[in-house]
C-alpha cells in the first residue's frame, strides 16, 4: 500500500520531520484529537510498550477521524495502522452514514473546441477503513432540449472512480447538455462528481456538480467595453435547468455610467440548456446604443431560491491561446 | 509544538473564511458572498453583516482591507485593484477574513481572479473554518480531517496541485494519498505548513512515479487529503505552457450533502 516507504526521503522531508516535537516541553500539545492524548502521554506509552501498533492498540491513537496517523508517523517513524479493528471507530453511524440517493447534475460541452469528462469517486473516509461502500449507479446524457440521448448503469466497487467521456460517446456536435448521476448508496461511502471541460491546447478546468441548486442572481465578473470585445477574450454563459418544471430567467446588460439597460427575458423548459454567446448576442448590441459603455451582465432568475434556481456556467476563450476556462457562476 | 484548543460548550465564535490567493499582478482579485437562503434584510450600512479581511504573505500579514459591508441587496464586492497599490501586487499568499454578524446566516464566500492577460476567470469558496478551536462535535460528525478530489486530466500539458491552506496560529501536518482504480497506490511524506502558509503541491511531481498509471486508467484517480485536524484544500489546474491557472476549486467532504 504504501510504495514510497522503500524510496529514499528528500532533504526537504527530512527537514520537515526533524521540526516535531522532540522536548518534553512540547507534552501538553494534544495529538489525538478525538481521544484527547498528548504527545506527552504518547511518548510515554510508546515507551513503555515499544512500538506504534501497541499504542494505537491500547490508546486508540489513530483510531479515531485517522487525522492525526500524519503526526504519529513523524513522531515514531512507524507506520500507523490502515484500518479499525477494534470496532469501536466512533466515526462509523455518525453524519456520515446517510444511506440513499443521491442526484447530481452539471452542465457537459461536446464540440470541435471543448469536450468533457465527468469524474466521480465512490469514495471513503481514511477513518473508515475497509468498509465495504460498493453500490450502483444510474447515469444519463439529457440534450440541450431535455431529452435523455444515453443511459446507463455501472456497479462500483469501494473507491473506485467513475468516468464518461464525451468523446468517447455518439454524441452529435455540436452537443451541450446535462449530465445526471443517480446513486443508489446504502453504506458509508461518499461521492461527488466532478466536470473537466478540455480544449484541444491542453487547458482543463473543472468544477463540480451542484445537485439540483442554483443561483438566482449572479453577475459576471467583469464590466464589458468595446476595448473587452476587441480583445482576444470572448465570453460565454451555459445556463442549465436542472429542474422537472420551466423556469423563466431575464438577462439584463446595464451601461453602468448612465444607468440604462437592455433586457432579454427567456426561459429554459425542464432539464435544458442553452449556450449564449456574451460577447457578442448581448454585449455587442448594447455598445452600438452606448459606444463608450461600461456593461455589466446579470442574469435572474427572480423569486427563486439556490434550490429552485438555475445553474449558471461562465466560459472563456482566448484566441490567441486557444485557451479555454469554465466556472460555475 | 502547539495545538488547537478544544471547545466545549459547542457555541460557534464568528465565521473565518479562508482562501488561496493568485499573484495580484497577474490575476484580479475579488472577494463576493453570497448571503444564503434565509438571510433577509436590513443590509447594508445599517445592516448586519460586516467583513474583515487580511492577506497574508510569507506567513506575514502584508494587507488589511478594512471593515466591508454588504450593499442594499446583501452583497459584499471588495476588489483588491481598489486597495493595493499597482507596485505592491507581486505578492501571493492566503487570505483569512473574518464575518461578524448578529444572527446565524449562512454565507458563502467567494474569491474569484480573471488572468489580467488571457481573461481566464475562476473562482471559489473560500474554506469556512472556526478560527484557533477544534470543535469536538463538528470535527467527529463532518470528518472535517480529510477531504478527496476525484479525477486527474491524464495530459502532460496541464498541471494539477493540491493547494493547503494553514490559517491557524500553529503548525499544521497533513498527507497526500493517490488512489488510481479501487485502491491507494502511494501516500506522500508528512507535509508541515507553518502558521498563515500555504503549499502547494504538485501531483505530477509527488507521484511522479505514478503518473504512468493513472494515464492508464484514463484519469479514473482520485486524490485524498488528511490532516492533522480540519483541512482547507484547494485543488489548481493549470495551463502548463501559458502558466495560466484555468481552476481552483475545493476538494470535497467524504460525507453525502
Amino acid at each position: 500500500m504504501r510504495e514510497e516507504e522503500s524510496q529514499s526521503r528528500d532533504p526537504a522531508t527530512v527537514e520537515e520531520v526533524r521540526l516535531l516535537p522532540t522536548s518534553e516541553s512540547d507534552d501538553n500539545a494534544i495529538i489525538c484529537f478525538c481521544y484527547r492524548l498528548t504527545a506527552g502521554m504518547l511518548r510515554d506509552t510508546h515507551r513503555k510498550l515499544g512500538c506504534l501498533q501497541e499504542v494505537e492498540r491500547v490508546t486508540r491513537a489513530g483510531q479515531g477521524c485517522s487525522g492525526c496517523q500524519v503526526v504519529l508517523q513523524s513522531m515514531f517513524g512507524e507506520t500507523p495502522s490502515d484500518t479499525h479493528t477494534d470496532g469501536l471507530n466512533p466515526m462509523v453511524g455518525s453524519s456520515c452514514f446517510k444511506p440513499g440517493t443521491k442526484l447530481m447534475k452539471g452542465f457537459i460541452v461536446s464540440s470541435d473546441e471543448l469536450e468533457s469528462t465527468v469524474y466521480s469517486s465512490n469514495g471513503v473516509a481514511p477513518a473508515l477503513g475497509g468498509c465495504d461502500a460498493s453500490m450502483d449507479v444510474e447515469y444519463a446524457v439529457v440534450d440541450h432540449q431535455g431529452s435523455v440521448v444515453l443511459s446507463n448503469s455501472v456497479r462500483l466497487s469501494t473507491n473506485e472512480t467513475f468516468s464518461f467521456d464525451t468523446a468517447s460517446a455518439p454524441l452529435p456536435k455540436p452537443f451541450y447538455g446535462m449530465f445526471v448521476m443517480q446513486l443508489g448508496r446504502a453504506n458509508v461511502g461518499a461521492s461527488r462528481f466532478n466536470i473537466f471541460w478540455r480544449d484541444r491546447h491542453g487547458g482543463a478546468s473543472s468544477t463540480h456538480e451542484n445537485g439540483s441548486t442554483g443561483r438566482p442572481k449572479v453577475w459576471l465578473p467583469l464590466l464589458f467595453t468595446k476595448e473587452t470585445l476587441a480583445s482576444q477574450t470572448s465570453f460565454h454563459l451555459a445556463v442549465m435547468n436542472p429542474h422537472s418544471v420551466s423556469k423563466p430567467f431575464t438577462v439584463t446588460v446595464t451601461d453602468t455610467r448612465t444607468k440604462r439597460s437592455l433586457v432579454w427575458k427567456g426561459g429554459l423548459n425542464p432539464y435544458c440548456v442553452t449556450w449564449i454567446d456574451v460577447s457578442r448576442e448581448l454585449c455587442a448590441p448594447a455598445l452600438t446604443e452606448w459606444p463608450e459603455g461600461r456593461l455589466s451582465v446579470q442574469l435572474r432568475t427572480d423569486d427563486l431560491d439556490m434550490y429552485t434556481a438555475l445553474s449558471t456556467y461562465l466560459f472563456t476563450r482566448n484566441a490567441s491561446l486557444g485557451l479555454w476556462s469554465c466556472n460555475h457562476l | 509544538m502547539q495545538s488547537p484548543l478544544i471547545r466545549t460548550d459547542e457555541e460557534l465564535s464568528p465565521l473565518f473564511f479562508a482562501g488561496p490567493l493568485l499573484s495580484l499582478r497577474e490575476y484580479t482579485t475579488v472577494i463576493t458572498n453570497f448571503p444564503g437562503t434565509n438571510c433577509t434584510g436590513p443590509y447594508g450600512a445599517t445592516g448586519t453583516f460586516y467583513l474583515d479581511v487580511s492577506i497574508y504573505h510569507q506567513g506575514k500579514k502584508v494587507w488589511e482591507c478594512g471593515t466591508a459591508h454588504t450593499d442594499q441587496d446583501g452583497v459584499l464586492h471588495i476588489s483588491f485593484d481598489d486597495f493595493i497599490p499597482r507596485a505592491e501586487r507581486e505578492i501571493d499568499g492566503i487570505l483569512i477574513a473574518e464575518f461578524a454578524h448578529s444572527r446565524s446566516v449562512p454565507v458563502e464566500l467567494y474569491i474569484t481572479h480573471a488572468h489580467r492577460v488571457s481573461g481566464a476567470y475562476v473562482a471559489y469558496p473560500a474554506a469556512m473554518f472556526l478560527g484557533d478551536e477544534i470543535y469536538s462535535t463538528v470535527h467527529t460528525s463532518e470528518m472535517e480531517n480529510a477531504l478527496f478530489w476525484p479525477g486527474l486530466r491524464p495530459d502532460e500539458r496541464c498541471q494539477h496541485a493540491i493547494n493547503v491552506l494553514n490559517p491557524f496560529k500553529v503548525p499544521y501536518q497533513y498527507q497526500l494519498s493517490l488512489f488510481v482504480g479501487d485502491r491507494i497506490v502511494a501516500r506522500s511524506e508528512p507535509r508541515k505548513i507553518k502558521p498563515f502558509h500555504y503549499r502547494n503541491d504538485v501531483i505530477e511531481e509527488v507521484f511522479s512515479e505514478h503518473m504512468e498509471e493513472v494515464r492508464a486508467h484514463a484519469g479514473r484517480a482520485a486524490i485524498c487529503v488528511s490532516g492533522q485536524f480540519k483541512v482547507l484544500a484547494n485543488m489548481v489546474i493549470q495551463h502548463v505552457a501559458s502558466g495560466v491557472v484555468t481552476t481552483i476549486d475545493h476538494l470535497h467532504r467524504y460525507i453525502l450533502v
